[in-house]
């Protein structure tokens, strides 16, 4: 099981809101919905390779900008036209109020 | 006719326009998150209020229809109540988008119901409409340029009772319907979603079908003329609005103030047409739902060129243009840019293969 990498703190990131990061030359975003769950997904739209950091989220849906491709933040499914791929989600924590995450390959 | 770009729809996307669109990318004016996230809310109530206040004045304008039939007063409340059946269009743009209610299910029902209204099948159009926001008004890349140069009049006049567009969806409906994609929707529809494109296009055809049926069963015209037939008779006014969003502006290249018009339009057409006269405002910021296109507007206003008045200035400067570019395609109507508005930098897509006169 590869290690917990900190993020940012908790209060970094609004409520149905996301934050950017990169790791090992990847983009992942940081995701708040709107009843404290807090979630951990690539970056990148699976449609078109937007970045998802320009969109936002509602409930735990997460939207992307271009074409409001729509992904549930909880299993990264897609839940909305045009993406067909879901996205990929990581192990999320919340400790100590910083949030941790499980990049695993 | 002079031939000038060749506007068919290439069968693979150009790597040398892909990589323009995600190194220098669309221009977007500069506006706070916070701010653009206050504009992308979506709310129920308020979608919930345009939708229903649209369904009762479809229902009440086709009641005054129906009541003045066969008499001579049926010409003017069809033709209101076409009008009225034709504002499905601009909503079914929303729909596709999926911005105006927060709850995505009521979208996605009203989409397949103002789908049917409007004959947009589902599937194909939603990947269509989403190639042309990534590539919009990109020749060869764009499947819905609407005047390409050099213009063709006749058939631009068409479209005011949607003949241009019927004549497309018979053509492309009835390969669909067997199982064939034509060409040019392959490159924009995936292959995985064909199967639902076909399924969709033949409920479309038992939907014409049904309403053929009905009109045997009554022996009379007068169920096509609620479904069906409005799409010809009311599409004039949602056509001229439609045309004014790029026609003879500038092309190929990332900067949709430069390719897209916002016009200023009265309360009645704003509703009609769903706000989407804010068009440049639409294309940089398509999250953001049409009854906050207004405010959008208001806050981007500085960094854009100038509104127009209204769809007279908008059709004074189409037609002029036009006109020249059926001897000259390279003329368009340039926007100016205000003083303090951002760069567009080195926004424009040259592909030098679109040049070549054939
Ligand atoms: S790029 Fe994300 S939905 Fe198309």
């Amino acid at each position: 099981m590869s290690d917990w990498i900190d993020i940012c703190a908790l209060g970094e990131i609004e409520e149905e809101d996301v934050h950017r990061f990169e790791h090992g030359g990847a983009v992942y975003l940081a995701a708040r919905d709107d009843c404290d769950g807090v979630f951990v997904v690539d970056g990148l739209c699976t449609h078109e390779k937007v970045e998802l950091a320009n969109g936002f989220v509602f409930g735990c849906v997460l939207e992307c900008p271009r074409h409001q491709g729509r992904f549930d933040l909880r299993d990264g499914r897609p839940c909305g036209g045009p993406v067909t791929e879901g996205l990929k989600t990581y192990p999320t924590r919340v400790q100590a109020g910083r949030v941790q995450v499980q990049l695993i390959a | 006719m002079i031939k000038w770009k060749n506007y068919a729809l290439r069968a693979e996307r150009d790597p040398r326009i892909e990589n323009a669109i995600d190194g220098i990318g669309w221009y977007t004016s500069p506006i706070p998150r916070k701010r653009l996230k206050e504009l992308v809310r979506r709310d129920n109530g308020r979608a919930a209020r345009h939708f229903l206040l649209w369904l009762a004045l479809l229902v009440a304008s086709g009641a005054v229809a129906y009541a003045t039939w066969p008499t001579l007063w049926a010409i003017p409340a069809f033709l209101v109540y076409g009008v009225i059946y034709n504002s499905a269009d601009s909503k079914w743009h929303e729909l596709s988008h999926g911005t105006p209610f927060r709850s995505h299910w009521v979208n996605e029902s009203l989409y397949r119901l103002v789908s049917l209204m409007t004959f947009r099948e589902p599937i194909r159009w939603r990947w269509s409409h989403s190639r042309h926001h990534t590539h919009t008004i990109l020749v060869g890349h764009d499947p819905e340029i609407a005047s390409p140069r050099p213009p063709h009049i006749a058939l631009a006049l068409l479209g005011l009772w949607y003949l241009r567009g019927a004549l497309g969806e018979v053509r492309t409906t009835s390969a669909v319907v067997r199982g064939r994609i034509p060409a040019d929707v392959a490159s924009f529809v995936p292959e995985s979603q064909w199967p639902e494109m076909v399924y969709w296009s033949r409920i479309f055809v038992a939907f014409i079908a049904a309403i053929v049926l009905a009109c045997v069963i009554a022996g009379s015209i007068l169920p096509a003329m609620f479904v069906g037939l409005p799409r010809l008779y009311g599409s004039f006014l949602h056509y001229t609005q439609a045309f004014t969003q790029h026609a003879g502006l500038d092309e190929d290249i990332l900067d949709h103030r430069l390719s897209s018009r916002t016009v200023l339009m009265n309360p009645v057409f704003r509703f009609l047409y769903t706000n989407m006269n804010y068009h440049i405002e639409h294309h940089m910021f398509p999250m953001v739902p049409f009854y906050n296109l207004p405010e959008l507007h208001a806050e981007i206003q500085s960094d854009c060129p100038a509104p127009y008045a209204g769809l007279g200035a908008t059709y004074t400067e189409i037609f002029t243009t036009l006109w020249r570019q059926r001897l000259d395609p390279t003329y368009y109507a340039r926007r100016v840019l205000p003083e303090t508005a951002g760069a567009s930098g080195d926004q424009r897509v040259m592909d030098p293969d679109f040049r070549k006169v054939a």
